[in-house]
């Protein structure tokens, strides 16, 4: 069975611009428009990679890390943090949130699949 | 030095130049010094002083009387310089001004503050931002931005 | 917000300047690669704060120039000066650009930096695209030789908590595999007891040895997500694939030991010789001014110096005066009281004091070097758009001034240095045909004497045309005809206002302030600037300043009760005259020479009480002499001088007070105007 990833980003553009590349990377793909809806998905479900963006309405990126990390099945699970802001403390306070780590803004296919590849095969 | 006014507040202070009873916002006061030496500046209008030491900063120093149109007196024991800090053109400055007294910190309301009347007191009505009263007694709340807001231009005039 | 803000504008400022002289440093090493990548981070952190800030037209060109650097960055070309002037250019108008409420002329001007930036972008891809065609052939050849493969050291130390943030670390190392051939250890050292360990945490650690093709920034990519989560080594081994060949490996495992016990030595002794090999070098030229340490990266970590916001400076150097007065009055009354103790304490307090003031005072002054890379800048820029090759010859750039004064004093100094490169320096065939480098040099040398500082700038240019001067002088009526002037007299001519030497009023120095401004300027700094050329060798340009502004070298003199003190740096000299001798206004003459003067008492004081012996203190300014009439001369005196503040701005005879010993003030005489008004 193919890896599942979860692309939560409340910009439609860059969702569909994800989805797209990851999906034709073999993928399969679930999406979220924001840290509440992507909440969601974690009942249970096997879920691969989790790749966020960072501002977000109702829960932000940084939450919803916190709050995934709290449920026992996705402890472990890689999580990407998407960020425009090349910023130690900003990749500091998503680490200690439980991030595994982060995808820069902006970005091109390979890039984008050369970094899932850091965190999942 | 960085003095600032305080804005908002409702206490004045009140000095005595002459027979008048006057009083600006406690937020303008920084300073309240005995009569010092105060060095003359050549070449300058007569209701300006001269310039003193304060603590490492040298401030103008304006004669209370001449300044508001008193007739010029002998100091005495209860002279006074009261230093000021009041908004220039948006900045903060500083000036001292020779009183005959100081008197006390009263709270006026803003509804006890009346407005100017043409009084014909003898000095400039536009110096004046309002009236107040203690027992009786008018007192005279200087707008200290008016009073010295001339005095970059009138120190030149004086020279030239 | 708003501090915040101001402080992202000092940021981007210093970022300009960063940018500014590490593209001055690309231009002589292109292929530096720590260089482009500061550049890049420095752009990044400009695109990014600049969106936080709101200054969207910043963002959004710093991301486009940021994107151009990408290329540089990833080596798919090697920077080219055509892309150093670019991106010099666009640094001047990155500054435009910081504006919290951008007009539709903002918006304009950084559309056009953008497209401009992708123009360039364009071109280099272009230019990538046809290289290509040769890469096939060279990847060609690297496969069939190990030419271009190094061999790397990797040690990878997790933390025992990796795991926490779903990393796996065995994707890591196969990252590693995938880029060439691996020899690796996986050690279990930390691996506890069964009963102590804990199955959520990491015990294991990697070293390898791999030999790859690739530089050692993809390989510490790789490790870019963990980076605070373990002990990351990567040391390059040889440069050659030396996986097979166990000495070479033996070796540096053995050295590595080594080393490891050394540093935990060394760590435990003192970093003195860091710190002096900064200071050396007094001759510097273009190239070396602005090279920085190879490590630079590392070399920025260590904090040597913090920024203090400069009221706070301000407001010490208040403090400290108000500290002086109060000691010379302490002094004052020791020396009445007559007792043996205060009087030690006295001293000691003074001598602190002193110490303090210095201290203070060495504070506020900020070496000339801050401003140095303007002065590159500049060369730079006009040597390439007036086509001629020029070195700057930087000397003495370490000398530190007030940096009020330094702020004042590069407009002036930047025309003087367009003025020889634009006048002063012969193109290259003239310059063939009178025998010289093909290159011309400014130099720009600062020095202290004293407690003043000396610039000058100097050319080894054509000199100024003396004939033609005196030519232009007379027809502008600044002279007469029969006016019977030195060289060094009609050289100062081009110090006049309304005088302009060029033929023609070229793009360059032709704008902005002429030499009579850079006098003016000069001398509101209570400055001395002086000429001297010889023709077809040189134009020197000399300054002379004060090191500070607010600390002057004076002559305290008294009129009346009153104190007052005379700059000495225009102080020409002293002569005893009788008071009768003279009345106000009048022409006075001494050895000869007959020159207008100001009796002070008479015109301050008035009283018709002037002592009958005064003095006549002659002060020159330019070429006129005039003297101030003085009722005593106290003697010389190192004045700190204070701003008469704003209420004051009128009066026109005084430019400051001094507070002296007995805390009574005395006026500085502002000369230029004393003689402006009674000449």
């Amino acid at each position: 069975m193919s890896k599942q990833i979860l692309i939560v980003d409340d910009s439609e553009s860059i969702r569909e611009v994800l989805a797209f590349s990851i999906a034709s990377a073999g993928y399969e793909v679930l999406t979220a428009c924001d840290g509440l809806d992507a909440l969601k998905y974690f009942d249970g479900r096997p879920i691969d990679l989790l790749l966020t963006d960072y501002h977000m309405p109702n829960i932000n990126g940084l939450e919803l890390i916190l709050k995934v990390r709290q449920i026992e099945l996705y402890k472990y699970m890689p999580i990407l943090v998407l960020t425009t802001e090349n910023q130690v403390d900003m990749m500091k306070e998503a680490r200690d949130c439980g991030a595994t780590g982060w995808l820069l803004k902006p970005f091109n296919t390979e890039k984008l699949l050369q970094t899932l590849r850091k965190v999942i095969r | 030095m960085a003095a600032e006014v305080i804005q908002g507040l409702y206490s004045y202070f009140t000095f005595r130049i002459g027979n008048e009873l006057l009083a600006v916002n406690i937020g303008h006061i920084t300073k309240i010094l005995e009569m010092t030496e105060i060095t003359k500046v050549p070449n300058s209008p007569r209701y300006f002083k001269g310039i003193i030491n304060l603590f490492g900063e040298v401030l103008p120093v304006f004669d209370g009387r001449l300044k508001l149109g008193f007739p010029e007196a002998e100091r005495t024991r209860n002279t006074c310089i009261l230093i000021f800090v009041f908004e220039l053109d948006g900045q903060p400055a500083s000036s001292g001004l020779v009183v005959d007294s100081v008197g006390k910190v009263v709270i006026f309301d803003a509804e006890q503050l009346r407005p100017v009347q043409q009084n014909g007191k003898g000095f400039n009505s536009e110096y004046i931002d309002g009236i107040a009263s203690i027992n009786n007694e008018s007192v005279i709340i200087l707008n200290l931005e008016k009073v010295f807001a001339e005095d970059e231009i009138s120190l030149k005039n004086a020279v030239d | 917000m708003n501090s915040f803000v101001e402080k992202f504008k000092d940021e981007v400022k210093d970022y300009c300047e960063r940018l500014e002289s590490n593209l001055l440093l690309l231009e002589h090493e292109p292929e530096n690669h720590q260089v482009i990548e500061e550049v890049f981070r420095i752009m990044h952190s400009m695109k990014g704060s600049g969106g936080m800030f709101g200054f969207d037209l910043l963002s959004d060109v710093t991301h486009d120039l940021e994107s151009l650097y990408d290329i540089f960055r990833s080596k798919k070309r090697q920077i080219d000066s055509e892309a150093i002037s670019f991106t010099l250019k666009s640094i001047d108008g990155l500054h435009q650009l910081m504006v919290e409420s951008p007009t539709s002329d903002d918006a304009r001007f950084a559309e056009k930096m953008k497209s401009e930036t992708r123009m360039q972008i364009a071109r280099l891809n272009a230019e990538i695209h046809s290289d290509e065609q040769e890469d096939i052939h060279a990847t060609r050849n690297s496969v069939l030789s190990n030419l271009n493969q190094n061999t790397w050291y990797i040690s990878f130390v997790p933390y025992e908590n990796i795991l926490k943030n779903g990393t796996n670390p065995l994707y890591l190392i196969d990252e590693l595999n995938a880029f060439g051939e691996c020899n690796i250890q996986v050690s279990f050292d930390r691996l506890p007891a069964l009963v102590a360990m804990n199955p959520e945490n990491c015990y294991v650690s990697w070293s390898l040895f791999i030999a790859t093709a690739e530089n050692i920034e993809t390989l510490r990519d790789v490790f870019i997500f963990v980076s605070d989560q373990a002990e990351i080594l990567i040391e390059k081994v040889s440069s050659q694939n030396v996986l097979h060949d166990e000495t070479i490996l033996a070796n540096f495992l053995n050295t590595k030991l080594n080393e490891e016990i050394w540093e935990i030595i060394e760590s435990e002794m003192p970093e003195a010789d860091l710190l002096q090999d900064e200071k050396e070098e007094d001759t510097v030229t273009l190239k070396s001014s602005v090279e920085i340490p190879k490590n630079s990266a590392f070399a920025q970590t260590t904090v040597d110096s913090i920024r203090v916001d400069s009221k706070k400076i301000d407001q010490y150097m208040n403090l400290v005066s108000e500290l002086i007065t109060a000691q010379s009055r302490l002094e004052l009354i020791t020396s009445m009281l007559n007792h043996p103790d205060l009087e030690l304490i006295a001293e000691n307090f003074g001598k602190l004091s002193r110490q303090l003031r210095d201290n203070a005072f060495d504070m506020s002054l900020i070496p000339l070097q801050s401003v140095a890379v303007r002065f590159n800048r500049l060369v730079h820029d006009l040597s390439k758009s007036l086509e001629k090759e020029v070195v700057l010859i930087t000397e003495g750039m370490e000398t530190e001034l007030d940096k009020n004064i330094i702020e004042k004093l590069i407009e002036p100094l930047l025309h003087i240095i367009r003025n020889s490169i634009d006048h002063g320096i012969e193109n290259r065939n003239d310059r063939l045909i009178k025998q010289k480098e093909a290159f011309g040099t400014v130099k720009i040398k600062a020095s202290t004497t004293g407690s003043s500082v000396l610039i000058e700038v100097e050319d080894d240019g054509a000199g100024l045309d003396l004939t033609q001067i005196k030519k232009k002088a007379i027809q502008k009526g600044i002279i007469n005809d029969h006016s019977n002037l030195t060289d060094e007299e009609i050289a100062r001519l081009i110090l006049e206002p309304g005088f302009t030497t060029a033929e023609l009023v070229t793009d360059v120095s032709g704008r902005g302030v002429g030499m009579d401004v850079v006098k003016k300027r000069i001398q509101e700094m209570r400055g001395v600037i002086e000429l001297s050329t010889v023709k077809d060798r040189f134009t020197r340009i000399s300054i002379k300043l004060p090191l500070s502004l607010s600390i002057i070298d004076g002559l305290l003199t008294m009129v009346g009760d009153g104190y007052y003190v005379i700059p000495s740096s225009t102080i020409k000299k002293i002569h005893f005259i009788k008071s009768k001798s003279l009345k106000r206004d009048q022409l006075i003459e001494i050895e000869g020479a007959e020159f207008p003067c100001l009796n002070m008492h008479d015109e301050f004081i008035g009283d018709g009480n002037a002592p009958e012996e005064q003095l006549v203190v002659i002060i020159g300014l330019d070429n006129l002499l005039f003297g101030l009439v003085v009722d005593e001369v106290i003697h010389e005196y190192q004045a700190v001088i204070k701003p008469l503040g704003r209420l004051m701005k009128g009066l026109d005879l005084f430019s400051g007070a001094s507070i002296l010993g007995t805390g009574q003030l005395a006026l500085l005489i502002d000369t230029n105007k004393v003689i402006k008004k009674y000449m």
